[in-house]
């Protein structure tokens, strides 16, 4: 049943990518896709393509698992790719009715699949490389400035963390409760939409209890450890960005340069 | 005719790095007609052990045969009709409850047999009467209007209600007060023997276990560490293995065994309180201290 649902995405390891700074991580992922957008040309793709597989490679995170975060999108890939097979002028190879596939068509629609798979790529290897916990408190940290301007940035990031850290204790929950129906004869495997749906009671009302009594719970032990808000509040774990960090932005800007030259030279 | 596992393995999130094997190669025989306990350490593997039972958990490897039908073959009625003759009870039960009222919710077991309103009206009144609440007191308030001892006990009537042949239940007194769970274990015990019910429970309380089971299991770190008769398994000889797994054997076993040692001819056979008394008592008198 659910058992099948991973803790979040994140996959422990020893990798480098698993050791850099979620910041630089973060930073780092937000410009590469940019790069992505901007940088357009063959050779571009060519080189985006062969350095988003190193890190794959080198985040050591099994290709199968790589390969099913791709699952969600695959439609909307495959969607925009026959869209664009045919709305481009050039030359016809056939014509479907009013539609005319073209060459240009699907050299196009090639370009924007790649591109948009290497962005989920890329930004899950992010997911599946960071801890949950690590990834809010680089947001917290991210976003501090923007505190001046009265942005919750400590509480956003609080908030996260909590619905994070209770995803897995829900899904557990949902399991138990699921399971403990069945054996009272609720039958989830079949059935008509209707009956599933309201198979969904004797599960969403204890799950709903069960929330809110954690929810009460959570904040008064919060609050009996003196929880009072970001104001004042330091780390046990301090974020710091190391020799590591430096060496891959260092590569890092090779690759963007080599990705700008191309670009400028049109290859 | 008994539930029969034949080296069952599971293993939780196969495929990830939080793989974990939780029982393996466990082969074991809940007989009918008897009270099974199932004892061991945290995390040894009791309750993924427990819910291959009813197949809520289908075993990686091996098979789970109640009264010789395998209970895991998909889409097959005789192995559905299997899997109904067992009644599970998970750990806090209560935390099930959803209806609006105690009758209802449990109502809801039946209800999904297919039993016609009649049926299911007689048999939530059995059922309530069997777990001690009063029909006309709690049937129409709200199970969330309860005290966690009386929810469980709803909770409990509600696997009742659908009259399985055999009744799991994972750590039934867990959380209670002593004088609750007394009367609950009381109250399973005596479905037992009225209605002739096989009972398998998960305890951590040698007690208990000595007290109500007919053969006991002890669990450790996913294995059967010793099973059989709570004589044969509460011998003292086999204490460091119970020691092992973490637990203690009954205390009237343990106090027995140290009279024995001090230099008291007293027979140590006894693992409840009461013939343990017996058994003391005889001793000093044959000793002609009393
Ligand atoms: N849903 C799950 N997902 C992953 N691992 C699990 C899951 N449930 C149990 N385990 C693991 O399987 C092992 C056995 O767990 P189990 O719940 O069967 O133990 P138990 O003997 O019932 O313990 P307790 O006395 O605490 O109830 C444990 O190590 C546990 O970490
Ligand atoms: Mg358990």
């Amino acid at each position: 049943m659910l058992g099948d649902i991973t803790l979040g995405q994140y996959f422990p390891g020893k990798s480098i990518l698993h050791y850099m700074d979620p910041r630089v991580k973060l930073v780092l992922l937000f410009i590469y896709i940019i790069a992505l957008f901007v940088f357009d040309t063959y050779g571009c793709y060519a080189v985006a393509t062969v350095f988003t597989v190193a890190l794959v490679l080198l985040s050591k995170i099994p290709a199968g698992m790589v390969i099913r975060s791709l699952k969600p999108i695959m439609w909307l890939v495959i969607i925009s790719f026959i869209m664009h097979i045919f709305s481009h002028d050039g030359e016809v190879i056939f014509q479907l009715g009013a539609f005319k596939a073209t060459v240009e068509g699907i050299i196009k629609g090639f370009l924007i699949s790649l591109r948009l798979l290497l962005l989920i790529i890329v930004s899950s290897l992010l997911m599946f490389t960071t801890s949950p916990l690590l990834l809010t408190d680089a947001l917290e940290d991210l976003l501090k400035p923007l505190k001046k301007i009265g942005f919750p940035a400590h509480e956003l990031a609080m908030m996260m963390t909590i619905a994070m850290r209770f995803i897995p204790t829900l899904l557990e929950e949902t399991d138990k409760i699921m399971k403990a129906q069945q054996a009272r004869g609720v039958d989830f495997e079949s059935g008509n939409f209707i009956n599933r749906a309201k198979q969904m009671v004797p599960i969403l009302v204890p799950l709903f209890i069960s929330a809110f009594r954690r929810a009460d719970e959570l904040a008064m032990a919060m609050e009996a450890r003196c929880y009072h808000g970001g104001e004042g509040r330091t780390r046990m774990k301090k974020l710091l960005v190391g020799k590591l960090d430096y060496i891959c932005i260092t590569w890092f800007i090779f690759v963007i340069g080599a990705l700008a030259g191309l670009k400028i030279m049109e290859i | 005719m008994s539930i029969i596992l034949q080296d069952v393995t599971y293993t939780y999130m196969p495929g990830t790095p939080f793989e974990r094997t939780a029982i393996e190669n466990v082969s074991i025989e809940i007989p009918s007609g008897k009270i099974t306990a199932i004892a061991g350490h945290t995390g040894s593997g009791k309750s993924t052990l427990i819910q291959h039972l009813s197949g809520l958990l289908k075993p990686s490897n091996g098979k789970v045969l109640v009264d010789d039908v395998d209970i895991n073959i998909k889409n097959n009625n005789e192995s559905k009709m299997a899997r109904r003759q067992v009644g599970m009870v998970f750990q806090y039960p209560e935390q099930q409850l959803f209806e609006e009222t105690v009758e209802a919710d449990i109502a809801f077991g039946p209800r999904n047999l297919g039993l016609t309103e009649e049926e299911i009206s007689v048999r939530v009144k059995e059922a309530m009467e069997f777990v001690n609440l009063d029909y006309d007191t709690y049937a129409k308030r709200s199970p969330f209007q309860l005290s966690g001892g009386q929810m469980r006990r709803v909770a409990i009537a509600g696997i009742i209600a659908m009259h399985p042949k055999y009744l799991v239940l994972d750590e039934p007194v867990a959380g209670l007060d002593p004088r609750s769970k007394e009367e609950l274990l009381k109250r399973i015990r005596k479905l037992h023997e009225k209605q002739g019910i096989t009972i398998v429970f998960i305890s951590h309380n040698m007690e208990d276990i000595a007290n109500m089971a007919d053969k006991v299991i002890i669990m450790n770190q996913g294995k059967i560490l010793l099973e059989g008769s709570p004589k044969e398994v509460f011998d003292m000889s086999q204490a460091d293995d119970i020691l092992l797994a973490g637990l203690l054997p009954p205390k009237t076993a343990i106090i027995l065994d140290e009279l024995n040692r001090g230099g008291l001819k007293v027979d140590t056979s006894a693992y409840t309180v009461e013939k343990g008394v017996e058994l003391i008592y005889q001793a000093l008198k044959e000793a002609g201290k009393c």
